[in-house]
């Protein structure tokens, strides 16, 4: 079968009604979930993955794809609406979007939001459709012992790039990849600190671990903050100005530089849609005739943020599709969402099941283009009384969702217990600074590495040094030494600067 | 000027002793890697332990690292507290266990029924008629996902099961 003719089977599948419709819900649940401050994409796609469970999976991940860029692009709406950013890749979106709401041009900064979102995350889906499958024909060359360094690689530098601290990112794989090895070892077959409790037989459920790290965190900070952070109702209005925004060939340039700017943050490991969209909007700044109207009502401003966070979007999930990898932590949920259908990302998805990988990049691709659609200042005005939720409202019914969740999988009462037990643990490593994504991470490729190396060490009878001896090993060896030495070199640097004040 | 010097008492208060913490943390990570180490003695096949006793010995290493690192911290103010109200977590939290407890005892939908509302009272909702309503609504939704759309078995319910 030709690329075409997988391409066009693709087209075929998710043109289907309950495609088009898991779609739709998918994008509208997303918006609405990453409207209310506090709960994220990740979040979302964390605790409706169980929901998705007795679907098909083109259905289910044609759902998650529009949670995801549903999501990200609903942070914009509290972001330009109230200044409270949904999601925090959308703080800059405040920045322009606070002004001009309060010069009354709200709907026309929603109108240019999710146009915006929408260029960035079909440029992003785009180039996941160019790029994932030259790579993952690449990735065919891989044996076992590249497979073990590829994974150490991925733990590596989500644990060193994505949080603030370095060690605790690395303690945090580490307990990732301790929960990974509680069940049965799939080599021997031998039982791992199970303590004789049977439902630990088959080691934690991998949803049962997101909802709970990813679920009731939020859900807690929300409770604490439910008094102090009461929204004001009569700041969701949604205020017309006089005049219309049509100048959108203005923001073709906006667009084009924030959607590069998107894609390469999202392919690099452990950066993620923030980052994209804080140097999207710095250039589009940096590049402008009249840098001083930032920050005062720019419509530029607007555009590139959200283009820029939207463009992240499919772009990250290339290093999971091509390589099993994922580089930060909604590509962890998203891979998630592939294992619960019994589908292992990597290479070997793109001959097994390539209509339904290709599926998969072009929901991606559709869910970004109906953005405007399903989240223009029509449907803006519609989810302005969700808007208005009280967030003490908002914390019981995440828990109540994540319970009923979680239970729905597989019929256990244990793993409600097991939900709160990981809420309760990811909202206190949360709050003392260890990362949660790398946890994430641990669990899923801890396994992955572990049977690698295992295989690669009956390969070569037992030899440890031949599983660094092939080239893209020791590339692999050089980038991981590079990873682990960048914060001693940032620790120097800042030395450095703190001796001679030129330096900063 | 270090940072010692410009913590002011309230924010000593709030965000705690960073060095403090994380050697706290350290000696808990300590503690679960002794643990793991002593149950896999339990495990019957060596080659099946290899791989776990690895991964403790780094942890346990990153753990040591963490705990020296707090005596170079020292009294730097942590950026956050772990609770920021004790009153709102313990009125969230309590409950939360008993749900998840209730939750397979008495059913999905009664145990949501009292507990939704309740801590939304309890976390500072005062409009009984918006907690009535949207608890209400919430819960028809999930009724008609559920059960009606998705025909997942749920706990079975102590009043109209």
């Amino acid at each position: 079968m030709s690329i075409i003719d997988i391409l066009f089977a693709a087209i075929r599948e998710i043109l289907m009604w309950q495609n088009l419709a898991a779609m739709g819900v998918g994008v509208v649940g997303g918006i609405l979930i990453g409207a209310l401050p506090g709960l994220t994409a990740t979040m979302g796609i964390a605790i409706l993955i169980p929901l998705t469970f007795t679907m098909e999976p083109m259905v289910a991940l044609g759902m998650v794809a529009g949670i995801y860029n549903g999501g990200i692009y609903g942070g914009a709406i509290p972001a330009i609406l109230l200044g409270i950013p949904g999601t925090s890749s959308s703080i800059p979106t405040t920045f322009d979007g606070v002004p001009l709401a309060k010069r009354g041009e709200a709907g026309n900064a929603l109108r240019i939001s999710a146009w915006s979102s929408a260029v960035g995350g079909v440029a992003s889906g785009f180039s996941l459709l160019l790029l994932a499958p030259p790579l993952a024909t690449v990735t065919l060359l891989f044996g076992p012992a590249e497979y073990f360094w590829v994974a150490l690689f991925g733990m590596c530098s989500i644990a060193i790039l994505l949080g603030a601290d370095p060690l605790k990112g690395l303690i945090s794989s580490g307990l990732g990849l301790l929960i990974g090895t509680i069940g049965i070892d799939s080599v021997s077959g031998h039982e791992r600190f199970t303590l004789d409790i049977y439902y630990l037989t088959g080691g934690f459920n991998f949803i049962v671990l997101l909802a709970g790290l990813y679920g009731l965190p939020p859900a807690i900070e929300l409770a604490q903050t439910a008094i102090s952070q009461q929204i004001d109702a009569a700041r969701t209005a949604i205020k017309e100005s006089e005049h219309r925004f049509t100048d959108w060939p203005s923001l073709f340039p906006t667009w084009a530089r924030s959607s590069m700017i998107g894609i390469v943050i999202g392919i690099l490991p452990g950066v993620g849609g923030t980052m994209a969209a804080f140097l999207s909007y710095n250039e589009t700044k940096r590049a402008d005739k009249d840098p001083e109207s930032f920050g005062k009502g720019n419509y530029k401003g607007v555009a590139a943020s959200e283009c820029g966070n939207n463009a992240d979007n499919a772009s990250a999930l290339i290093p999971t599709l091509t390589l099993g990898v994922p580089g930060n932590a909604v590509a962890a949920v998203i891979m998630g969402a592939f294992l619960v259908h019994g589908l292992q990302p990597g290479p070997g998805l793109f001959r097994s099941e390539p209509v339904l990988v290709y599926a998969f990049i072009l929901q991606m691709i559709l869910t970004a283009a109906i953005l405007p659609l399903l989240g223009g200042t029509i449907a803006v005005r519609v989810f302005a009384p969700v808007l208005r939720l009280p967030q003490s409202l908002i914390a019981p019914i995440v828990i109540s969702l994540s319970v009923i969740g979680v239970y729905s999988i597989q019929n256990s009462v244990f793993d409600i217990y097991a939900l709160i037990g990981f809420g309760l643990l990811g909202y206190i490593l949360q709050r003392t600074g260890f990362p949660l994504a790398p946890i994430v991470l641990g669990v899923i490729l801890g396994p992955m590495a572990e049977q690698q190396l295992r295989l690669a060490l009956i390969i070569s009878r037992g030899d440890v040094l031949s599983i660094a001896s092939s080239t893209v090993s020791m590339i692999l060896i050089a980038l991981i030494a590079l990873v682990l030495l960048l914060p001693v070199v940032r620790m120097l640097m800042g030395r450095r600067a703190r001796i001679d004040p030129k330096l900063k | 000027m270090t940072d010692r010097q410009t913590n002011s008492p309230s924010e000593t208060i709030s965000g705690g002793r960073e060095g403090l913490r994380d050697q706290v943390s350290a000696a808990i990570l300590m503690c679960v890697v002794a643990v793991f180490w002593w149950d896999a003695n339990a495990i019957s096949a060596f080659e099946a332990q290899m791989y776990p006793r690895l991964v403790l010995i780094v942890v346990a290493t990153l753990a040591v690292l963490l705990f020296l690192r707090g005596f170079r911290l020292g009294g730097k103010v942590a950026d956050q507290p772990v609770v920021s109200s004790w009153t709102a977590f313990l009125a969230f939290l309590l409950p939360t266990i008993l749900y998840a407890v209730a939750v397979g005892k008495i059913g999905f939908f009664t145990s949501s029924i009292v507990y939704i509302p309740l801590v939304a009272y309890l976390i500072g909702l005062r409009s009984h008629w918006l907690n009535a309503l949207v608890s209400f609504v919430f819960l028809l939704a999930t009724w008609l996902v559920f059960v009606a759309l998705f025909a997942r078995p749920l706990p079975q319910e102590i009043f109209w099961g």
